[in-house]
């Protein structure tokens, strides 16, 4: 009798949460409905000047449009290349600067005050220096890109190297590990945690390199897009754009939080 | 055989330095148990690190078996107060971490260490994370991984302290028997008289400032040949227990009126 009921109450609290989840849901979908629906109807009825904010359906058969003559693809699949190429750069170049300073004491001294300063700087006005450097073209994109996320990559894994439980390496160290070991079996497991969160500030911070050398050298991809938009007035480019944008930054940062997932997938504190 | 020479220790900090320990000398037989007590700062902890070759000591020199101990030697384990096992690997994982850093990992000590752990009653929790086991389990696991590669010292560092009182009491036990089988020397660091009593053979006073031997206790034979839950019950357990406690306070007195 009891438990029946304890099974019945069970399924009550699983309807429960399952009625929670969907209502969240639909009021998600509706929010966005409502925002198109919104902004057409603004638009149409000229509450807002549909030449600077256009209208989801102008945005809609351009998008169709760019589809068929396939130069959306073109754009977008250069600026993901240019995205992705950046964010590796920048998080393993930071990883890998972080391993150094851990690697070696009298390094990390010497370069402390630079990487106060480097990390301080903003990279963006570096933008003409990268530019000499590396032409004007898809190489700049990656070196801002890259430039935004390597510096607070090294300094945030870093800090977190050096915040490991000393007991972790202390029981190493009972077993005679070497410097190398300590790094491999205590020090990079426990900092996990960290550099997929890094990874996924890197991941924005990519966004913004990319679209602001794309801004700045670019003929092709998105941020090219938006800026080529702007100049010649086609401000239904520039929203398509940015729509594009908002989708592929989202979907990035979701892989990176199931990769998130399958590597700590079961360990718990 | 570990023997200790003359051992001191200094840490120098921007304002100081402090002598930590000084003038220790000390021998301990095979298959000897013995503790270390004494006031918090009398440097216990800091010889039982430079015995595991964690720290080097400023002047002295420490043998094992008559070779000088330099650094790290395969015959040492050691013990934390906490198990710190590693949240991210398995127990089986764990317990063979000291195998793999010292290149011993094999089918067979592999499996050798699968059957201390079945032993030890964690048989089925080989593949299981130390976040789902309780605090006397992790303990025993860390237990395990300190004897995989068979040292023949154990330094074990208050191991006892962070559990909770049956706990300590059962894993007292189960640590002095699977030492007593496994014929292994013994150094306890411990502020905790009665496990002092309950675990050793001999047991050693340190006073503070400058952290140095006060005194050396033999246990009487009855209580040493008991297990440390029987030793504890014992009818002369009280009395011994008053004897050493009075030499304890005498210590702790001095060191609040030097200070």
């Amino acid at each position: 009798m009891l438990k029946h009921s304890i099974k019945t109450q069970h399924r009550l609290y699983l309807q429960k949460k399952t009625k929670e989840k969907r209502r969240v849901l639909s009021a998600q979908l509706l929010l966005a409905v409502m925002f198109f629906v919104l902004w057409e109807t603004a638009a149409r009825l000229a509450w807002i000047d549909p030449l600077i904010f256009s209208m989801p359906s102008q945005v809609g058969l351009l998008f169709l449009e760019k589809v068929s003559d396939g130069s959306l693809f073109v754009h977008t699949s250069i600026t993901l290349a240019e995205t992705a190429a950046g964010f590796l750069l920048g998080s393993a170049g930071g990883a890998l600067a972080a391993f150094l300073l851990w690697w070696s004491f009298f390094f990390s001294k010497v370069f402390d005050p630079y990487l106060v300063i480097l990390n301080a700087m903003p990279k963006v006005a570096l933008g003409p220096i990268i530019i000499v450097m590396f032409g004007p073209g898809i190489p700049s994109v990656i070196a801002m890109a890259t430039l935004l996320s390597v510096v607070i990559t090294t300094i945030v894994v870093y800090h977190a190297f050096l915040q490991v439980d000393d007991n972790y390496k202390k029981v190493l160290l009972t077993f005679g590990a070497t410097k190398k070991q300590l790094f491999q079996y205590a020090v990079l497991p426990a900092c996990y945690p960290t550099i997929i969160s890094t990874m996924k500030v890197n991941v924005g911070l990519a966004w913004v390199g990319v679209i602001v050398g794309e801004f700045l050298v670019a003929k092709q991809g998105l941020g090219y897009m938006i800026i080529y938009g702007f100049q010649v007035f086609q401000f239904r480019q520039v929203m398509l754009s940015l729509i594009v944008i908002a989708v592929l930054a989202a979907v990035m940062y979701k892989s990176i939080e199931a990769l998130e997932r399958f590597l700590i997938s079961r360990r718990g504190r | 055989m570990l023997a200790l020479q003359e051992i001191e220790k200094i840490y120098f900090t921007d304002e100081h330095a402090v002598r930590a320990v000084t003038d220790i000398s000390l021998t301990v037989e095979d298959g000897e148990f013995v503790s270390f007590i004494g006031p918090s700062g009398c440097g216990k902890t800091t010889l039982l690190s430079m015995i595991a070759g964690l720290l080097d000591p400023t002047s002295g020199t420490i043998f094992m078996n008559d070779r000088k101990l330099e650094g790290y030697s395969k015959e040492t384990g050691y013990m934390l107060q906490q198990d710190y096992l590693f949240p991210w690997l398995t127990i089986r994982q764990n317990v063979e971490l000291g195998l793999v850093i010292t290149g011993m990992l094999t089918s067979e000590t592999s499996s050798k260490t699968m059957e201390l752990l079945r032993q030890l009653g964690l048989g089925d929790k080989a593949d299981a994370f130390p976040s789902e086991l309780s605090g006397g389990m992790r303990q025993r696991a860390a237990l395990v991984r300190m004897l995989a590669p068979e040292p023949s010292l154990l330094l074990l560092d208050e191991p006892f302290s962070a559990l909770d009182y049956q706990t300590k009491l059962r894993l007292e036990d189960l640590v002095s028997i699977t030492l007593k089988q496994q014929r292994k020397t013994a150094v306890l660091v411990t502020h905790d008289l009665s496990e002092a009593i309950a675990m050793s053979d001999r047991i050693v006073l340190f006073e503070s400032n400058p952290g140095t031997i006060r005194h050396t206790f033999n246990v009487p034979e009855e209580l040493r040949t008991r297990s440390p839950f029987e030793t504890r019950n014992h009818p002369s357990f009280h009395s011994y227990f008053q004897k050493i406690w009075e030499e304890l306070e005498n210590v702790e007195t001095q060191h609040q009126d030097s200070t």
